[in-house]
């Protein structure tokens, strides 16, 4: 045996390496008390974290319902596809993202960069939704690929459905992916890819819709599935939202719209062009209360459309000249024309300019003032008329008198009296307040300016603006003798398990009283009954059998053809309903805007039981 | 073959920590491959199959006369070496490197052979009568014969295998009586490769050197030889380094900077980390880990069994496994100072060499402190080949060590 495996040289040498081994076995002993005990908590909660995710759970969203239950807007199951793009696995792997998307989109006929754009809000807990309102056929393929796919998930959610389609699209409005002033606004509630009401009763309730959404803790595995509920944490349940009762009667409704689409324009040689509906709005509500049992504006669109994203062609039809998303009764002005009238009489009587039998001077088809004609409507001329003949005819020359004394600081302090500057207050987003204007308003405007545009205010033309809503609440204010009533939709707010929250009927929508001396309001009444009823009436297209009903016509001028307007209430001795009709550029009041005020009246009292008894209202 | 020697001479000492660490291995695969999703993809079931497959590998090389061993190593080596060139040639592509042969259902790596061919041919060469490695011609037959499958390996291209021909090399290099001077030149390109992008300690251990050069009295020769090798690898490495596979630089990016890429290459020693982390003192218990239940731990039946351990059963556990390691291969020194062959002496160092390489490399690599070297755990890990050469080195183990007392 050579020297070298000698006893004592091997000791030596295993000594070396027994002290090799004891410090690498050391080394590892001590790395694994730094991580377990030194640090153990530390990555305890980090291996908590790693499993578990809290996910959303999305609120069911109330309903919006007519006052009779006819439902307006619920939800429907529908199938979405969701993604956790912050998920472990496509960190670990980032080429699996690639992949999915690739998937993915062939599934849904969608490119991976299209479906990469939808990424960008997700969080931990919260998935990118890749697609809702998947198809019957799109759902099996994902699933039969699911295995092969990380990280996503096929989730039945509820989805917003409008079974009426466009019947009261513009007061209910519609849902859309949150954008970011509403994430900014509220982080809290809204996450990106969220549905937020945008318009109509969907945004001005939105938080009641929408309820609360809960939270759950769930533990997932490395491929981002959930494996089961994390119950060591609580779920905080998500608290569905309530159910919205509309004042809107849905039969109603319809029948307004449907007048809406049936107006045609009057014009052309043969006095009849077959031409499209024009744009128009009207507004049915009750003077007593506020209650708008119909709000309708044309043209309309398919609030359904916006759900699962709009394609190129939907989108075109909403960008039309049309503007079919626009809400006329509410976010369009007009000058008011012949309606405005009571107005300028109302003030006429309290100024004590006229009496209600006063003669102007007579009419002869136009009055000179200063050195300018202003022509009555009637080229032919009124002749000497009585305050209640020229309001009831609606005679231009008598009001230019009244004007001229009453001036435009007459007018405009009265109008704002009865707060028509003012938005009416409807609980729908977007409405826009009319233009009364003032004497500092036309100096500011126009520098100096003369004493004839008080004429033209005086019968509602030239400057002066009015939403079709602020002329309602104006005829309202005349109906009911003169009480301020705020315009509303909301009736009933009610949980889901059908206990009254809110009911809306029950409180006093009446806001204080304009002051308007009742005999000045029986003049108004009879002038304008007689506008309806009288044989040579210029309202008489609106009479529904017997009932009695008051209205004005109004024909806006303005660059293009005329707005006709007609206001109407009814019965005239105890009137429950208000309607306003403005149809754009689509000539006389009368002969246009009536006849679809007296489909929608006749609809109401046909309804009401009153047309066969011929005027007695129901209490 | 006289088995009254195994009954006689039989070291428990070296027998009993292999079993209990083959048992840890059985229970924590069969843990490991529970997942939450309920998937176990049989492969507990197939380790138990190897596991019997790799009982008669140990019994094999447990009863092999020793003196049989000895005279075929040469041709076991050369075979070894035949194999690693085939499998360059005509071997399975896996994640971009040459390792397997498939035949039928089979998958086999001859490196894992080559391994003990090694630890026998050194065994058999520097046991030899004539072998005095304070000269330069032994030496450099042995450095040899440790660099030709070493090179062979680095072709497939696998870094950690490769790195076990001189880990195991080294404590027989020792146990020959390697002057320790030598040791240190033969350790000092690994130093001066871990000191590549350090130039002040690099510097210094030039210095250093130096200092060890003049007091042990070598030539300036050999001194300057050293030190151009030295700048050299300074110089070469980084170069090195660019033409190596991505993955393997993505290891070795992340092993100098383990926190800047939790989410890429890094995620495995993170969320491996998290794992025996969070198992704390006593472990969230057995079959309990959520870090392995819900998959988050890749590998986690194989390369890294050692978290689910440490996250399970905890730093009792975990302590356990690594002190059974160090157990095992001290009691290897021991029984080989007692060894009265060489040849069975220097077999039970580089078998116990070999095992502690991989043990100490793959637990360091579990907890952040070593690249990811995609080295198995032995006798714990899920197994094929690897597990059979585990089970081969024991074997030789229990076969030496019950023949120490014969020449």
């Amino acid at each position: 045996m050579p020297r070298r495996f000698h006893k004592e040289d091997r000791a030596h040498r295993a000594r070396f390496l027994y002290l090799l081994i004891g410090g690498i076995t050391l080394l590892l002993v001590g790395r694994l008390g730094e991580l377990q005990l030194a640090k153990g908590a530390f990555y305890r909660t980090r291996s908590q974290e790693n499993r578990i995710r809290a996910e959303v759970l999305p609120s069911d969203r109330g309903r919006i319902l007519d006052r009779n239950g006819v439902v307006l807007a619920d939800d429907y199951p529908s199938s979405q596809l969701t993604l956790y793009p912050r998920h472990a696995i496509f960190q670990q792997y980032p080429d699996s993202l690639d992949q999915v998307l690739a998937a993915v989109g062939e599934v849904l006929g969608r490119t991976p960069d299209e479906l990469r754009k939808r990424l960008a809000g997700a969080t931990e807990s919260r998935p990118a939704i890749l697609a809702r309102q998947l198809s019957f056929e799109q759902v099996s393929l994902l699933e039969e690929r699911h295995a092969r796919l990380p990280g996503i998930t096929v989730e039945a959610v509820p989805v917003r459905r409008y079974p009426n389609g466009e019947l009261a699209c513009h007061l209910l409005g519609y849902l859309g992916e949150v954008g970011p002033e509403d994430l900014n606004r509220d982080p809290e509630t809204y996450h990106a890819g969220d549905l937020i009401g945008k318009t109509g009763i969907e945004r001005q309730y939105e938080t009641l819709l929408r309820g609360q959404d809960g939270e759950a803790y769930v533990e997932v595995d490395a491929r981002g599935r959930r494996t089961r509920m994390f119950t060591e944490l609580p779920v905080k349940p998500a608290v569905p939202g309530e159910d919205v009762v509309l004042t809107i009667d849905a039969a109603l409704q319809k029948e307004m719209e449907a007048a809406l689409a049936a107006i045609r324009i009057h014009g052309g040689k043969d006095g009849f062009d077959e031409q499209p509906a024009p744009p128009s709005c009207a507004v049915a509500l009750d003077p007593r209360s506020g209650e708008i049992l119909a709000l309708a504006s044309y043209p309309g669109y398919d609030p359904n459309i916006f759900v699962g994203g709009l394609s190129q062609e939907e989108y075109a039809r909403l960008q039309s000249p049309g503007h079919p998303q626009q809400n006329r009764v509410l976010q369009s002005t007009y000058p008011p024309g012949s309606t405005w009238k009571v107005l300028t009489s109302l003030a006429g009587l309290e100024a004590d300019i006229v009496g209600y039998d006063t003669a102007l001077q007579p009419c002869w088809g136009r009055y000179k003032f200063g050195d300018r004609y202003f022509g009555c409507w009637n080229r032919g001329g009124h002749g000497v008329l009585t305050h209640n003949a020229a309001l009831r005819q609606s005679c231009d020359v008598f009001y230019y008198q009244l004007g001229e004394q009453l001036e435009v600081r007459g007018i405009s302090d009265y109008a704002r009296r009865l707060r028509l500057h003012e938005k009416t207050g409807i609980d729908l987003p977007g409405e826009r307040a009319g233009l009364v204007p003032t004497p500092e308003w036309y100096k500011e405007k126009l520098g100096r300016f003369g004493k004839g545009v008080a004429l033209n205010l005086s019968i509602g033309q030239g400057e002066i603006l009015l939403s079709p809503l602020a002329l309602a609440r104006f005829y309202a204010l005349i109906a009911n003798g003169g009480t301020f009533v705020e315009p509303h939709l909301i009736r009933e707010l009610r949980a889901r398990d059908g206990r009254l929250v809110r009911a809306a009927e029950r409180e006093d929508w009446t806001r204080g009283r304009a002051g308007i001396p009742a005999d000045d309001l029986a003049f108004v009444h009879s002038a304008l009954e007689e506008v309806v009823m009288h044989a040579r009436g210029t309202g008489k297209k609106a009479r529904v059998g017997e009932i009695r009903i008051a209205g004005k016509t109004g024909t806006a001028e303005n660059p293009g053809e005329d707005h006709a307007l007609f206001a109407c209430y009814a019965p005239a001795d105890a009137p429950t309903l208000v309607v306003v009709v403005v149809a754009e550029h689509a000539g006389h009041g009368g002969s246009v805007a009536a006849p679809a005020a007296r489909q929608i009246l006749q609809s109401y009292f046909e309804r009401a039981g009153d047309v066969a008894d011929s005027g007695e209202t129901q209490p | 073959m006289n088995l009254r020697v195994y009954r006689k001479h039989n070291d428990w000492l070296l027998m009993l920590p292999t079993l209990l660490l083959v048992l840890a291995g059985v229970a924590t695969i069969y843990s490991a491959t529970r997942l939450a999703t309920g998937d176990a993809s049989g492969f507990f079931e197939r380790h138990l199959m190897y596991l019997a497959m790799g009982s008669v590998v140990f019994g094999f090389f447990f009863f092999l006369p020793l003196r049989l061993w000895e005279d075929w190593s040469y041709v076991v080596y050369g075979i070894s070496l035949l194999l690693l060139v085939a499998v360059l040639l005509f071997g399975v592509d896996s994640h971009g490197a040459q390792r397997w042969f498939q035949v039928g259902p089979l998958r086999s790596q001859p490196s894992e052979f080559a391994k003990l061919a090694l630890v026998a041919v050194l065994a058999r060469y520097l046991g030899g009568k004539r072998v005095d490695l304070s000269r330069p011609g032994p030496l450099a037959i042995a450095m040899l014969l440790v660099l030709a499958p070493t090179a062979l390996v680095l072709q497939q291209p696998d870094l950690g295998t490769a790195g076990a021909f001189p880990a195991l090399a080294l404590p027989m290099l020792i146990w020959a009586g390697m002057p320790r001077i030598l040791l240190f030149i033969l350790l000092s390109p690994i130093i001066g490769l871990l000191l590549v992008y350090n130039l002040v300690f690099w510097v210094l251990f030039l210095v250093f050197s130096i200092v060890v050069f003049r007091r042990s009295r070598l030539s300036n020769l050999l001194l300057g030889l050293f030190l151009l090798l030295q700048v050299g690898l300074h110089v070469g490495a980084p170069r090195v380094i660019e033409t190596l596979h991505p993955y393997q630089q993505a290891r070795i990016h992340t092993f100098f900077h383990p926190e800047s890429d939790p989410s890429g290459s890094g995620w495995q020693v993170l969320q491996s980390r998290i794992a025996i982390g969070s198992g704390q003192l006593f472990g969230t218990g057995y079959l309990q880990g959520s870090q392995k239940k819900l998959a988050f731990l890749p590998m986690q039946h194989n390369d890294f069994i050692f978290s689910v351990i440490g996250e399970e059963w905890g730093f009792f556990g975990a302590a356990v496994i690594v002190i059974l390691f160090g157990l095992l291969v001290a009691r290897s020194v021991r029984v080989a100072t007692q060894c009265r062959s060489p040849f069975g002496s220097l077999l039970l160092v580089g078998v116990a060499g070999l095992i502690f390489y991989h043990a100490a490399v793959n637990m360091a690599m579990t907890m952040g402190l070593f690249p990811v070297t995609g080295l198995p755990l032995p006798f714990l890990s899920y197994g094929g080949s690897f597990l059979w050469t585990m089970l081969a080195a024991a074997g030789q183990m229990g076969n030496v060590a019950a023949h120490r007392f014969e020449y």
